[in-house]
């Protein structure tokens, strides 16, 4: 089926975007494909429903009693308690324990169970609780909503719902992650979806703004790196150009771990390098009005200091509360030293390309908060992502393989994300990749440029989907890991060591959406007892990229990453339970994009779906 | 019943004067009927509204209201900064302005006979009813378009910023 829209949706950490093409109106050639963005109709004051540019990330489940009765309609339909998007955020400001936000990072985050009403975390406000899989499912039909307001109000046949829709996730979002962004995708009213990285729609997004000079843009042999820094996140991915029966040929060849880390984070350290000095000037400490109202301040201090080289500084000014505007206000400002300091000496320290991000260290007890980042320097994490990726990648590009423990170095850049609307903290990134291709006699990177880098991602999923349908090219990715199952192996306990762990893949890297894996059960005795639940411990890779499905290694570690367990329960047959039941596996990567492992029953064929466990953190 | 049906049934027995002996039984229609749309509602005071706005936005109310007699002209610069930062962002929002002549100031214009004495105010050497040519002192500001939000219904018009109470 094609319907006549192909939508792409950036369900974003702090903002929700969502284009379209229409295919009717867009021409053959998808260098001329034209891409549109819709605006969404949301509550923006008590009472009062506007479009904006993208939906804000956000959710206030109201109690009843705070603002006007009618303050949270929409127009197509009466709403007394959840608000979504701009409004919310407002509200959220006034009472943070009833405000859901950043929903998204909580859904990759593996110690938490997505599924409970978990957000806004700590509240003591039960009702106002929500999951972060229904956040998720709340914001997407928020688009729903408005978009059949508008485009389906004559023909329900344009519906959303009825459309084929490319949904973002992070690059770094693992099986269980992806899994659950469908889900509540399809609780939506989602029917026809598929996922994509969003580094790659990046990318597409900058193809379709290129237009047909694309392909003088870049040649075989070049290896792209998108550095993706939105306000919560950052993440990395390089895209190969290769060249195949004298076509461009596009692959996504490595993608980076999540890092919590982003343009959020460079605000607050500001606000709070600012609020330090006034504490100690004033011997009064900031209250958390006023702390809101500097986050805000520094931002626009910083963007303002940013665009224009020749400000030595930048007011700040955090107005009085009470009716003495004046009176009541707290003066200061930003000093151009400050910013330099705090932001790229402390985001984007200039750094070797052998430097590693700082560890957490592990202690005994972890608040269930969000894993942020420890190491703030994106450029020591950037650094970390290339040398890790560096024999995996220099496999496709042996030219450019590096000496071991060296970065592979891009040829070309792409940034995505608002961050970067500051020129100087891409320059920063640019010098940085610079100097390190100096150090081994190599050139210093291009950039791709790309103006629109709010609604890139948005953008670019929805020309995919044209891509899709056989017009223009799709870069060619696959698993972004590869999968195992853990075996613990036999062995004498002794006090104070985990038994040895081994893993068998059934996922290799790079697995093609829409194709299945059969492994065999044989070599290793698989067997499953029926009648009680059966977990098996679930790791995965980004740099084994050699690994056959059924082939078993040891875990040593570092190339290993250990997610929530996945488990399944057969049937007791005949009422006899406890009884071993020979299995293999199967694993398939759906078409949406979607990740199912099974247990097939070797005598009957029957299958069982191995389930992601969410509610138990898997051991350290 | 399905409600055709039911009407045919009516009928039968309103012509016939029989009741129908097996009526084939509808399904109930499984959606219930949608119900009616909010209304949104304009403020029944929109020259308050466009207080409220300014004063949410940019605190002109607070500004104006305060005595700035005994503030140092950087401490009132400082939070203007701000307040006009937000009362101009409700103006663009909201009102669509434009000059009301084309020409700039300092500029020669011609004003016709039978001009709006509401659009364009003559000053200086006025006699006879024109035309009359002159220079551009203020071009002068034309409202296009108000677009004021929406009100939930149940708020006070009459409130141009809420009591603002922190609960501990």
């Amino acid at each position: 089926m094609s319907s006549r829209f192909s939508i792409g949706i950036d369900l974003g950490t702090t903002n929700t975007a969502l284009a379209f093409v229409d295919t009717v109106i867009s021409p053959d050639s998808p260098d001329e494909a034209m891409v549109a963005t819709f605006p969404v109709e949301q509550v923006v004051a008590a009472g009062a429903v506007d479009q904006r540019e993208t939906l804000p990330s956000a959710v206030y489940v109201a109690s009843g009693t705070e603002v006007p009765a009618g303050s949270l309609n929409l127009p197509w339909r009466a709403e007394e308690k959840v608000v979504v998007g701009h409004f919310a955020r407002e509200l959220g400001a006034r009472i943070p324990t009833r405000f859901i936000h950043s929903s998204k990072s909580w859904l990759c985050h593996g110690g938490v169970d997505r599924e409970a009403p978990i957000l806004p975390p700590g509240s003591p406000e039960e009702d106002a609780r929500r999951s972060p899989a229904t956040v998720a499912t709340l914001i997407l039909k928020h688009l729903a909503e408005a978009w059949d307001n508008t485009m389906a109000a004559e023909d329900p046949s344009l519906a959303l719902a009825n459309q084929e829709i490319t949904l973002c996730v992070p690059a770094s979002f693992d099986a269980g992650a992806r899994n659950l962004t469908v889900a509540a995708a399809e609780r939506a009213g989602f029917r026809h979806l598929h996922l994509l990285e969003e580094p790659q729609a990046a990318f597409h997004s900058w193809i379709e703004s290129a237009g047909r000079q694309w392909r003088s843009q870049v040649r075989t042999g070049d290896l792209v790196l998108v550095v993706d820094v939105g306000g919560g996140t950052s993440d990395f991915s390089l895209i190969g150009v290769t060249e195949k029966d004298g076509e461009l040929e596009l692959r996504r060849v490595a993608v980076g771990d999540h890092i919590l880390l982003g343009g959020d984070n460079m605000d607050l350290a500001l606000a709070y390098s600012v609020a330090g000095r006034l504490e100690k000037e004033r011997d009064k400490k900031l209250d958390a009005w006023q702390m809101i109202a500097l986050v805000q301040q520094c931002r626009t201090a910083k963007e303002a200091l940013l665009s224009d080289p020749s400000l030595e500084s930048a007011p700040i000014a955090i107005l009085g509360r009470g009716t003495s505007v004046i009176g009541g206000t707290i003066r200061t400002e930003l000093p151009r030293a400050g910013l330099d300091e705090f932001l790229l000496d402390g985001f984007f320290p200039l750094c070797a390309p052998t430097d590693q991000p700082a560890r957490a260290r592990r202690s005994g007890f972890r608040e269930t908060g969000l894993p942020y980042a420890t190491d703030p320097a994106i450029t020591r994490h950037l650094a970390a992502f290339l040398v890790k990726n560096g024999p995996s990648v220099a496999e496709v590009f042996p030219d450019r393989t590096p000496a071991p423990g060296q970065p592979i170095l891009p040829t070309a850049i792409l940034f995505n994300g608002g961050v970067f609307k500051a020129q100087p903290l891409a320059d920063r990134i640019i010098q940085t990749l610079a100097a390190w291709s100096r150090s081994v006699g190599g050139e210093a990177p291009r950039v791709l440029n790309h103006s629109d880098l709010d609604l890139a991602v948005a953008r670019g999923a929805a020309y995919l989907g044209l891509a899709r349908r056989g017009r223009g090219v799709r870069i060619r990715g696959g698993s972004a890991r590869s999968y195992y199952i853990g075996i613990e192996t036999a062995a004498p306990a002794v006090p104070g060591m985990a038994p040895p762990l081994k893993a068998m893949c059934v996922v290799p890297y790079g697995m093609e959406e829409g194709t299945a894996a059969q492994i065999s059960g044989r070599e290793i005795d698989l067997c499953i007892w029926t009648g009680e639940p059966a977990a098996f411990r679930f790791l995965s890779s980004t740099t084994r990229r050699h690994d056959q499905p059924g082939q078993v290694f040891d875990v040593d570690g570092e190339d290993f990453e250990e997610h929530n367990a996945i488990e399944t329960t057969l049937p007791s047959v005949g009422g006899s339970e406890g009884e071993a039941v020979e299995v293999d596996l199967r694993s398939h990567l759906t078409e949406i994009g979607v990740l199912n492992l099974s247990c097939v029953d070797r005598q009957s064929g029957k299958e069982y779906l191995l389930e992601f466990n969410v509610r138990q953190q898997s051991a350290d | 019943m399905h409600p055709i049906l039911a009407l045919r049934a009516f009928f039968r027995v309103l012509f016939q004067g029989e009741p129908p002996v097996s009526m084939p039984v509808a399904p109930a229609p499984a959606v219930a009927p949608p119900a009616p749309a909010p209304a949104f509602a304009h403020s029944t005071e929109p020259a308050i509204q466009l207080l409220a706005l300014l004063q949410k936005e940019g605190r002109l109310m607070d500004f104006l209201r305060e005595d700035i007699g005994s503030y140092k002209d950087a401490e009132i610069g400082a939070a203007v900064r701000d307040i006009h930062r937000g009362c101009r962002s409700v103006l663009e929002r909201h009102a669509t302005l434009r000059a009301v002549v084309t020409q700039k100031e300092g500029q020669s214009i011609d004003v016709p006979a039978g001009f709006d004495p509401s659009q364009i105010a003559l000053q200086g050497n006025v006699s006879g009813a024109g035309p009359f040519r002159g220079t551009v002192a203020h071009p002068g500001w034309y409202v296009e378009a108000l677009k004021l939000p929406t009100v939930p219904p149940g708020a006070d018009p009459k409130v141009v910023a809420p009591a603002q109470v922190e609960v501990r």
